[in-house]
């Protein structure tokens, strides 16, 4: 009996969709638009978080010496900045050493091994790589060293260029998250409103059937819940669709992604992989919500049994 | 069976419709309500079907005040009374078998019910040959007859005929009052509203007019009067 019935609903919601099919589609269209511009936050806020990660990874103070600067003396810089809490590790680069970086750094680039090759003199200072224990303790170590008794032997330190560029980093990737935030709402609004008046659509040119349904006495659930199914239906197919998108595309974007993070722990292509079913989920339950919550409304308007 | 007790109706902006309407119909009556056209007759029918809801006054059918019915009652309701309208209201994409299998459909009936009762109503209207044509391969007459077999599927106690034969010639208005004669033969009460005094004339059965709403008239075996 209740199989039955469940048999009969969904008939009928599957008719409503197919009798106004061109209808039924650009509602569908409507839904995966919204999905897609969530997804693209989404994927946005994970490739901002693991850049600033990255970036926050990179930080360090380059604590360059004075070329005429002995050994044991940035040796002796290196065991006070140890004795630091705030410090995790130093890391001491020798004017040898520097060279080499730098050689390898520069190896195509013909100009720079050439006016090497003249330098007979290693022309690089011997330096401290200094990796704090977390981002704000940085200010606080520069602040103690400048005042320590080896201020003097320091020639320059590089730390302010990391910050700015962190701020900027934050600043930019929060303003695009801002931005993209404020489409997918419209895009919300849109959808809602889109899926409503197909519903509405699909009511009125059953109007007749409706009616009748009424007359004979229908249960109210024949009359109401074909309708919510089909809302339902819209969801699914949706989300279904912008994951055969979204996958694809980001498949292709995921290498140029990538290789802005060379050097770190992250794919972004397996990060969504990873998550497929998450995401999945997620985007079946936000674009049934979406389109539930418009099928009640339209319902309610226009199916006061 | 049914009693209206100083019912009263009025739509918002225009005149009342109905008016202090009192009226005592008993089972298996055949009732006749007639007068021209905007005095209140279909408005009537629709109160009696809960389609409308009395201002004032009760509404008693079968022991049941549905003066007061709530929403999810009235397809309770519905299923006890059989409605026969003048535009049929048959969906020109389904067959005979299937808008008569509609109304079991969607009230919940197991298919095997279907399978049995569709048959059935359509031997009483005479139909069991033409179970799978459209409505536009049939006549005004056998249109009307596939509406009442379709009223019949939930065996109501009431069947209500809102001017069955507003769109029939006269052969096909003979068929169909025959076969209302044959269902109340069976035992339903039939009220049929109509302006045709030919068919009242003939019927001889009880008449009640109508005139502004009010009932100006109730004949035991009456004639037309207006």
């Amino acid at each position: 009996m209740i199989l039955t019935t469940l048999g009969r609903i969904l008939k009928f919601g599957f008719q409503n969709f197919k009798r106004n099919f061109w209808l039924s589609l650009v509602t569908v269209f409507i839904l995966v638009l919204t999905l897609f511009s969530i997804s693209v936050v989404f994927t946005l806020n994970v490739v901002a978080d693991n850049a600033i990660k990255s970036v926050k990874d990179q930080v360090d103070i380059d604590v360059f010496f004075d070329p005429t600067v002995p050994e044991d003396k940035v040796v002796a810089v290196q065991a006070y900045l140890e004795s630091m809490s705030e410090v995790k590790n130093v890391e001491y680069i020798s004017k040898d050493q520097a060279l080499e970086n730098f050689k390898l750094a520069h190896k195509d680039d013909l100009q720079i091994q050439e006016s090497l090759s003249e330098i007979e003199e290693n022309p690089l200072p011997s330096a401290l790589v200094v990796k704090a224990v977390s981002l704000d303790d940085y200010s606080s170590i520069v602040v103690k060293l400048d005042n320590s008794e080896y201020s003097d032997l320091i020639a320059s330190r590089n730390f302010e260029d990391n910050q700015v560029v962190i701020e900027r980093l934050t600043a930019i990737t929060d303003r695009i998250y801002q931005f993209g935030i404020g489409v997918s709402a419209i895009f919300i609004l849109v959808a809602i409103l889109v899926v409503f008046n197909t519903l509405r659509m699909n009511m009125y040119t059953q109007r007749e059937e409706l009616g009748i349904m009424r007359l004979v006495g229908a249960q109210n659930m024949f009359i109401r819940l074909p309708f919510v199914l089909e809302s339902v239906l819209y969801g699914i197919l949706a989300s279904v669709i912008t994951i055969l998108i979204l996958f694809p595309l980001l498949s292709a974007v995921s290498p140029y992604i990538d290789s802005l993070f060379e050097g770190y722990d992250f794919n972004m292509f397996a990060y969504f992989t990873a998550n497929f079913w998450a995401m999945l989920g997620l985007q079946i339950l936000i674009s049934i919500v979406i389109s539930v919550i418009s099928g009640m409304i339209a319902i309610s308007r226009y199916l006061r049994v | 069976m049914i009693k209206l007790r100083g019912v009263t109706k009025t739509y918002p902006g225009t005149h009342v419709a109905i008016r202090n309407v009192n009226l005592h119909i008993k089972p298996g009556e055949f009732v006749s309500i007639v007068g021209q056209s905007g005095t209140g007759k279909t408005t009537l029918a629709k109160l009696i079907i809960a389609e409308e809801k009395a201002e004032k006054g009760k509404i008693i059918i079968g022991g049941w005040d549905i003066t007061k019915i709530k929403n999810h009652e009235i397809p309770v309701l519905r299923r006890q009374i059989g409605v026969v309208f003048q535009d049929f209201k048959l969906l020109p994409k389904k067959t005979v078998f299937e808008n008569i299998a509609f109304a079991l459909e969607v009230s919940g009936a197991p298919t095997k019910k279907i399978k049995t009762i569709v048959p059935q109503v359509l031997k009483v209207v005479g139909l069991e040959d033409k179970a799978y044509r459209f409505p536009d391969q049939l006549s005004g007459g056998e249109k009307q007859r596939v509406v009442i077999a379709r009223s019949l599927v939930h065996r109501p106690k009431i069947l209500l005929a809102d001017e069955p034969t507003g769109n029939l010639d006269a052969i096909n208005v003979r068929e169909i009052i025959d076969l209302l004669l044959k269902i109340n033969k069976f035992g339903t009460t039939i009220i049929l509203v109509t302006h045709n005094p030919d068919i009242v004339n003939s019927l001889r059965k009880r008449v009640i007019t109508l005139d502004q709403g009010q009932i100006i008239s109730d004949q035991k075996s009456g004639r037309y009067i207006l």
